[in-house]
Order: structure tokens, then C-alpha cells, then sequence
């Protein structure tokens, strides 16, 4: 008779499938993986499953008997953008922020908006931020010098097109001009505006000071908190533009909650603090505010994006979005999803153990690991840890490293995925790498145009090219804290829930993310004053970390019939 | 850079091409030749000092690479000049090739 352990993870579906015979130990035929077809305990999973056990089948020529399943306890896994919630509270203020890779001059400047139409009459008294839409670039810098010649104090340049240097080489090389502004033309003539160039390599140091960007766009004091919230939200860019009265879009009059509020155990309830340590698991029942109402959790854990301190730019533009990566383990209900897989096979499908003592189970296969006192499976959703009697489950693993990664990259969740899996390079040129550890290497073919100068995934094949110029010792640094931060703190959390761990024990780590050097690298690094030794599984002593606990509901099911 | 153009190439297209290297502030010397935009691409690449070369005819403008000068390395019909000029110059300028503008945030 085949059965089939089946671990509906967060991110990855495995099945492992054995022949039982009575009096034998099971007999393990292979082992198939699929992403999660929905969210983890939910009826939407039986599709993956279900395809898989049809791959098995397939495969073995002979059908699937029974399936063997966990208790599925779901994770939701975020990123929480608090600063760009805030960016809605700007009041009579918009913040335009412009593409502008080749601006012209460098300073800030405030003024009124004018286009260059309404620079034709006679001045006034007021310095004036001239704008360019459509006009060619020789037309517009004629147009700008014949307005200075009148008298008008043309203070700055909003470019629509991509011409700032072209104009600014016609007219005024010093004067701060900014373009590719996608929405220069609904941006309200005669409205006050301030915007700012910094040279290359820098970024604007006036407008990011809520009260240089007060003076500028003459804010009053009760106007104090959208300064804030519009000089943060330009903070750590080259280029900046920001507008007062705009009516450009739905303004907030209303203050916008921007707080995640915990209700802990104990009844009472606080407002999370991104910087405070997550409290350990089990300490918070639910969640309310600015992340998504959740009900029953078990765990909750968050962290902040990491911030590399050997570039202030970057690390104030994250500082600004206050992003936050959050995890939620709530308590599932699979029966649903048990009674759709029940129809699948002749001999139903039953829920065998919880996922933690199918794990220990599974990473008792690896050779020489005895019996294994301490595992810790690291999934997409959760690091679960199992000692003999107790098991510990705390919310955020390589999802949550994945979002991060997402957040960091501004690149989809399949793109983030690649980036956190593999290293990366630079295309310096057509033929040069440059590595996160800063060598170089030369390319055979010339790596493909799209490629050049941004960070790119080396996965084996080709440079594929991420939407970040990020350097790649920057990069480097953020993934591997990133992985510090999620994985590690959270290794940490479950083992010192569980008591600790004695010293010298071995401690075993099993899992999909335990197949990533880094990963065991930032546990050891985690564990370091513990004094233990950290292991990588080998189930079955042939599929590495992954599939312990489809092995382990297996080899659980044997010993119980 | 090191561009060869075709005389046939109108004035327009010469123009978008400078403009082009002027707004990404990358010096272009453009020398009129005889030849397809290939065969031009390549002559430049052979001389131009950063082993990138623009070749320009009436049909088109390339950019080929002296250490891969079998095929280009760029290329666009003649009305595109302009971004391909800017693009040219980004790899002259080892900097990220233009792409559509997307407005980031606007609240």
C-alpha cells in the first residue's frame, strides 16, 4: 500500500510517498515539491496537492492509498509601508518626485509656478519656478533667456521631457532644473513650489529640512506636520519637488492612522513599536490598525527593513518609508481542505501529528544524526522548533526574508525570490562584473544592453538584471541581514521559549530555507554564545534539508498502525 | 565617442543624435563616411577609445562593440535616434539604459 506525507507549507507543497508493508520500515519511493496553490490550510491547496500526488502516481504506476497531513496553522506575511501612509497626511501639500536621472545645476530654489506662456507679460514680484512642457528644448531656453531679459526672476526649471541639461546648457548652467516630470503639466500655475538638485552623487540637503522647506514654501506652524511628513518623504534623492495648495489630488484633512495596535494575552493593548523587540510567541492575540485585522494569532513577529550604514541616501529613504515586515501565525481550521483531499484517494486523508514532531521525525533520517534532541525546520512561514515534549512555532521565515528583499529591490515577489536565493553582480560593462565582494570578472559574451549597470541575479545563466542600481556590496549586506534579522532572530526566539539549548548539543536545521548557506551561516552566527553545533539535514540522506516533514508524517503513520 | 554617419543621413537625425549625448553630458565626435550603419558601427568601434562605436545611414543607427563587432550591440530605426543616442552614451557612461518614465508617487 503507497502513502503519501503530504506538508502544505506557506510557499512550497511536498509530498513524499512510501510503501508500507507490515513489519517493514516504510519504503520511501520519492519525494515531489510545488508551490503552494493558495493560502496554507485553506481548501485552494488541494489543487497543488492533488497535481502532485498525480505526478507521484504517474511516476510510480500504482495509485496513492492515503494521504497523511499536519495540522495546518496558517501565516500571513506583509510588508506594512507606515511612512507611505503618512505621505498621504500632507495636507495642502504634493510631493512630486522627478525621474530626473540627468538633471542641470544644483541648489533649491522657491517659487511660483509659471509656465512659459504666462512668462511672455511682465514680471512680478516674485521669483518664479518656470515649467516646460511639450516645447522643444532650443525654443524653451529662447523662451526662458527672453523672460529673464523682461525682468523675470526665473528661479528654477520643471522639465516635462528629458531635456534639463539641453536647456540648462542654453540658458543657465548654475540654475537648478529638474525633468522627466510625469505630471508637470497638472501641476497648478501660480501654486508655490520648492524644489531642489543636488550634485551628482549627492542628495538634497534643503528640502528634506521641514523648516528650510517651511521657509520656502512659506507653511505656517499648523502646517508644521505636513512639512515634516513632505521634507521626509523627498529625503535621500538627487532631484525633489514639492508643491503647496495643489489640489493635484484628494488632499487629507483627516489625521491618518498609521499604528499597528496589539492585544496581548493579558488583555491589555499596546501600539506596536517597530523599534522594540516582538515579544515572544504567544504573547499577542490579535492584531488591529494599519495592518490587516487578525484574529487568534499565535504569533506575531516584525522587524524594520535593514538599513546599510555605509550609505546615509539609502538609509534615509528607508528610514522615510518606515516599512514594516510583519508575519502573523494565526490558528487554522484545514478540515475543509481534509474533506476535498479525503475524496482524492481511496483511503482519505487524516491528519497524522502536528508539523513539528513529523519534522523531528524527518530529520532523524539524516545520517548520523541519531536522534536528533533539537530540530528547527525553517520554512517560507515559520521556524518551528522541536525538543522532546515541546515544540515551539514562532511566525517569519523565508517569506518574510523574501518581502524584505521585495521592499529593498522594488522588484516582484519572483524576482525577490531569485535575488534571495543567489548572489549578485554589477554589470559594470559589456564585458565586466562586479561582484558583492567587490572583485571583478570578465564576461565570454557581452552581457545583454538591458543589463548594464544594474544589479543583476547570477542564477547560473545569463545577468538578470533587477530594477536597482544598488551596489553590490550594499545588496550583499542587506540580503544576508535580512536573512540575520528574520531567521535568526526568530531561531533565537523559539529556542528561548523552549528553555534553551544545553551547551555542545547539535542542533539540526531542516526546511527549505536551510538549503541557503546564508541562512545557516545567520543561525550559527545567532548561536554563536550558545556554544552548540548547528547542522544542515540530510533527509533520508539523499534530499537534503527539505521534506523532513513529509517524511516524518510518513514514518509517524508507521508507527502508529 | 566615435560616431560615422552616411552623408545621406538628414540633418534631423544628426541633431537628435547629439542632442541625445549632450543631455547625458558624453562628448560625441561625428565624422560623415561612407558605408551601412553596421559597417560604419564597426570602423568606429575600431577606433573609439572605449571599443563602443556608432554607425548612422539612412535607415538606421547602431552601436557595436569592438570585442563583439559581428552584430550589434544597439540598434534602432532613424526616428528613434534621440533615445538611442541616450542609451548609446549610458553605455559609453556605464549607467543604466533609459526606460519609460513612471511616475513614482504623486499625493
Amino acid at each position: 500500500m503507497l502513502v503519501a506525507g503530504v506538508d502544505v507549507g506557506n510557499s512550497t507543497t511536498e509530498l513524499a510517498v512510501a510503501r508500507l508493508t507490515p513489519g517493514a520500515a516504510p519504503d520511501f519511493l520519492g519525494v515531489w515539491r510545488t508551490a503552494t496553490t493558495g493560502a496554507k490550510g485553506s481548501t485552494a491547496c488541494a489543487a497543488g496537492v492533488s497535481e502532485l500526488v498525480s505526478r507521484a502516481e504517474r511516476r510510480l504506476g500504482e495509485p496513492v492509498h492515503r494521504l497523511l497531513l499536519a495540522e495546518l496553522d496558517p501565516v500571513d506575511t506583509g510588508l506594512v509601508e507606515l511612512g507611505h501612509l503618512e505621505e498621504l497626511d500632507l495636507a495642502r501639500n504634493a510631493v512630486v518626485r522627478p525621474v530626473s536621472e540627468t538633471p542641470s545645476g544644483a541648489g533649491a530654489a522657491g517659487g511660483r509656478l509659471r509656465r512659459l506662456g504666462e512668462l511672455e507679460g511682465d514680471p512680478g514680484p516674485e521669483a518664479v519656478l518656470a515649467v516646460v512642457l511639450d516645447e522643444d528644448f532650443e525654443d524653451a531656453a529662447a523662451a526662458l533667456r527672453a523672460a529673464r531679459e523682461r525682468g523675470h526672476r526665473i528661479a528654477g526649471v520643471i522639465v516635462q521631457g528629458d531635456d534639463a541639461v539641453l536647456i540648462g546648457n542654453r540658458f543657465d548652467r548654475a540654475l537648478p532644473i529638474v525633468d522627466e516630470v510625469p505630471d508637470a503639466a497638472i501641476l497648478p500655475s501660480g501654486a508655490l513650489a520648492a524644489l531642489e538638485v543636488a550634485v551628482a552623487g549627492a542628495s538634497v540637503s534643503e528640502v528634506c529640512d521641514p523648516l528650510q522647506l517651511a521657509e520656502l514654501l512659506r507653511l505656517g506652524p499648523d502646517e508644521a506636520r505636513a512639512a515634516r511628513h513632505a521634507a521626509r518623504a523627498v529625503a535621500g534623492r538627487r532631484t525633489a519637488l514639492v508643491v503647496r495648495e495643489a489640489g493635484m489630488a484628494g488632499s487629507a484633512a483627516e489625521a491618518i492612522d498609521t499604528t499597528v495596535r496589539l492585544l496581548l494575552a493579558d488583555g491589555t493593548a499596546v501600539v506596536l513599536d517597530e523599534r522594540e523587540a516582538p515579544p515572544p510567541p504567544g504573547s499577542v492575540t490579535a492584531l488591529r490598525g494599519a495592518a490587516r485585522a487578525h484574529e487568534q494569532v499565535l504569533d506575531a513577529f516584525w522587524c524594520r527593513l535593514p538599513e546599510p550604514p555605509e550609505d546615509p541616501g539609502l538609509r534615509r529613504r528607508l528610514q522615510r518609508r518606515r516599512a514594516l515586515a510583519l508575519a502573523v501565525l494565526a490558528r487554522g481550521d484545514s478540515s475543509d481542505l481534509l474533506a476535498v483531499l479525503a475524496q482524492r484517494t481511496p483511503g482519505g486523508a487524516q491528519v497524522v501529528c502536528d508539523e513539528s514532531n513529523a519534522a523531528v521525525l524527518g530529520a532523524g533520517t539524516t545520517p548520523r544524526a541519531g536522534t536528533t534532541p533539537f530540530v528547527i525546520d525553517i520554512g517560507g512561514g515559520t521556524v518551528d522548533l522541536h525538543r522532546e515534549g515541546l515544540a515551539v512555532i514562532t511566525a517569519g521565515a523565508g517569506e518574510l526574508v523574501t518581502r524584505i528583499c521585495q521592499g529593498l529591490l522594488g522588484v516582484g515577489r519572483d524576482a525577490a525570490e531569485r535575488a534571495k536565493r543567489h548572489r549578485a553582480a554589477r554589470v559594470e560593462t559589456p564585458f565586466v562584473l562586479h561582484h558583492e565582494d567587490g572583485s571583478r570578472s570578465f564576461l565570454g559574451e557581452p552581457a545583454p544592453p538591458v543589463a548594464l549597470g544594474h544589479l543583476c541575479v547570477l542564477a547560473g545563466g545569463p545577468p538578470e538584471p533587477l530594477e536597482s542600481t544598488l551596489a553590490p556590496e550594499v545588496w550583499g549586506g542587506l540580503r544576508r541581514s535580512a536573512k540575520q534579522v528574520v531567521i535568526g532572530r526568530n531561531v533565537r526566539r523559539a529556542i528561548d521559549a523552549a528553555g534553551g539549548v544545553p551547551r555542545g548539543e547539535l542542533v539540526t536545521l531542516v526546511g527549505g530555507c536551510a538549503s541557503d548557506a546564508e541562512v545557516i551561516d545567520a543561525v550559527a552566527a545567532e548561536l554563536g554564545d550558545l556554544d552548540v553545533a548547528v547542522a544542515r539535514g540530510n533527509v533520508l540522506g539523499r534530499h537534503g534539508p527539505r521534506a523532513a516533514v513529509a517524511v516524518g508524517l510518513v514514518l509517524a503513520y508507521a508507527a502508529g498502525s | 565617442m566615435l560616431a560615422l554617419v552616411a552623408p545621406d543621413v538628414p540633418e534631423s537625425a544628426l541633431a537628435a543624435l547629439l542632442a541625445g549625448f549632450e543631455e547625458e553630458s558624453v562628448p560625441l565626435v561625428v565624422e560623415r563616411a561612407e558605408g551601412t550603419a553596421h559597417e560604419l558601427g564597426r570602423a568606429a568601434a575600431a577606433r573609439a577609445l572605449l571599443g563602443l562605436g556608432l554607425g548612422l545611414d539612412a535607415r538606421e543607427a547602431c552601436a557595436v562593440l569592438a570585442a563583439a563587432a559581428a552584430a550589434d550591440y544597439l540598434g534602432t530605426p532613424l526616428a528613434g535616434v534621440r533615445a538611442f543616442a541616450q542609451d548609446a552614451a549610458r553605455i559609453a557612461g556605464r549607467r543604466p539604459l533609459r526606460r519609460p518614465a513612471i511616475p513614482e508617487a504623486c499625493s
